[in-house]
């Protein structure tokens, strides 16, 4: 790996996305729609629900803090999925001629993820802000790393989206999908008591990174090893997406 | 006597069932221009990008003898980056991005082919031309002594299409080897010498 080709890689890289101002402008509008509509729609009543990794089998919640926190997630898993797809999909071709004039296919992945990397915090920090913004008291650093690392997992996910599919239609299909059915509904609490089905719950992308929230948020409980699975999953979906981009970005001399 | 910068030995391609080429064999030679011809379909591309090694063939082999220049029939460029910024990409990639002998190299490029007032332009901001002429700059940019071109000069006007034909014979004079697929008939007594791909086989024209 050669430092000053990474270096310049990563620069075009930034310099790419940050002239991209509509797709940056809806980046930064989506978090603050969603959390405008839940808070404008929830109740202030306290629920009783179910959180999966809790030792408490019921907890008693204040229904609009959950809402928020828990639509917090999908908005920054939404953002980093795209932005993560975009990244790795868009000029492949130009990249390859990058690879054929001398660069080497690993210092152009290494540069997109240490983008992406930059994409995963600034989207979680923003997205926290705005949660503490609107939900009162804040929540605590647990929650940050339960965004953070629904960020992560659905920014590799994205990776592999952009990856596998070569147009941008069925990779904005794959993650809005996805991220609907998971991030944006079945990982609420509320449906997870009364599910007939609750291994699919689990076996979703955004489960582990919203029980580390709602755990660091709503009980004492610990949530090292609800992290350590979050980073895991997300981290399949990486090897994955790298394996098969570099296999696409290959030479055969 | 000196090996040929490039030898294309035995090559053989098929898609599926459809064989493209087969058992194509060339040299290309220090200082001439090697014009590729032949019909839709008949295999110029699939033939340039197994040259390049941007494609794998079925059989046979390619040596290549020197630093290898590419220009695609598509530009294949970054729409939000600065015509600038291509060069200094490239030179990075190139390995050229350390010294500043590059930057007049650039400079000597977008004289050459006429669009150095949009050198700080975005990608997406200039014509297709001037997009062409770019991508074309891009594969010239660290003196390559083997040219692959593939109709480089589609979307090129009258003047630049002369412009590029008359840089060409410069690089063949210095002891370049070109390889240009082309459809143009006008082309063809520009060329040192046309190979016609037929039927997946090669005819010396």
């Amino acid at each position: 790996m050669r430092l000053s080709y990474l270096n310049t890689c990563v620069a075009m890289t930034v310099r790419e996305l940050a002239r991209k101002y509509v797709v940056l402008t809806l980046a930064l509008l989506l978090p603050v729609v969603f959390f405008a509509v839940t808070f404008a729609t929830t109740g202030d009543r306290v629920v009783p629900v179910t959180i999966a990794w809790a030792t408490e089998p019921v907890t008693e919640v204040d229904e609009r803090r959950m809402t928020l926190l828990f639509i917090g997630i999908a908005a920054a898993g939404i953002i980093s999925a795209f932005f993560a797809s975009s990244l790795i999909q868009r000029q492949v071709a130009a990249n390859r001629r990058l690879v054929l004039c001398g660069y080497r296919a690993i210092e152009i992945i290494t540069a997109r993820l240490a983008v992406l990397l930059g994409i995963i915090v600034a989207t979680t920090l923003y997205t926290w802000l705005l949660l503490s913004l609107v939900a009162s008291p804040s929540f605590p650093a647990g929650a940050f790393l339960g965004i953070g690392l629904g960020a992560f997992v659905y920014g590799c996910y994205g990776l592999l989206v952009g990856t596998v599919f070569r147009r941008e239609l069925e990779s904005v299909f794959a993650i809005l999908v996805l991220i609907n059915i998971d991030a944006g509904w079945l990982q609420n609490p509320i449906y997870y008591e009364s599910s007939r089905s609750k291994w699919l719950i689990e076996a979703l992308p955004a489960h582990f990174p919203a029980q580390v929230a709602y755990l660091a948020a709503f009980t004492p409980d610990s949530y090292a090893r609800c992290g350590t699975y979050a980073l895991a999953y997300g981290s399949t979906f990486l090897v994955v997406a790298l394996a098969w981009y570099s296999f696409r970005m290959r030479l055969t001399r | 006597m000196n090996a040929p910068p490039l030898v294309v030995r035995e090559v053989s391609k098929a898609y599926g069932r459809r064989p493209v080429l087969q058992a194509v064999s060339f040299e290309a030679r220090a200082g001439e221009i090697l014009g590729i011809v032949g019909e839709n379909g008949a295999g110029k591309s699939t033939l340039l990008r197994i040259i390049v090694g941007l494609l794998r063939s079925d059989a046979g082999d390619v040596r290549a003898n020197g630093r290898l220049g590419y220009c695609d029939q598509e530009p294949q460029l970054f729409p939000d980056l600065s015509i600038a910024e291509h060069f200094a990409y490239f030179a990075r990639a190139y390995g050229l991005a350390d010294g500043g002998g590059w930057l007049e190299r650039r400079d000597e490029l977008l004289e050459r082919f006429n669009f150095n007032q949009y050198t700080d332009s975005r990608v997406t901001a200039v014509s297709g031309g001037t997009r062409q002429k770019l991508h074309l700059s891009l594969a010239l940019l660290h003196h390559p002594d083997i040219l692959i071109l593939d109709e480089p000069y589609l979307a090129f006007d009258w003047d630049t299409y002369l412009r590029f034909w008359a840089y060409a014979e410069a690089l063949r004079n210095e002891g370049a080897a070109i390889v240009i697929v082309s459809h143009l008939a006008h082309d063809r007594d520009r060329f040192t010498r046309i190979l016609e791909l037929q039927d997946g086989g090669i005819r010396c024209g």
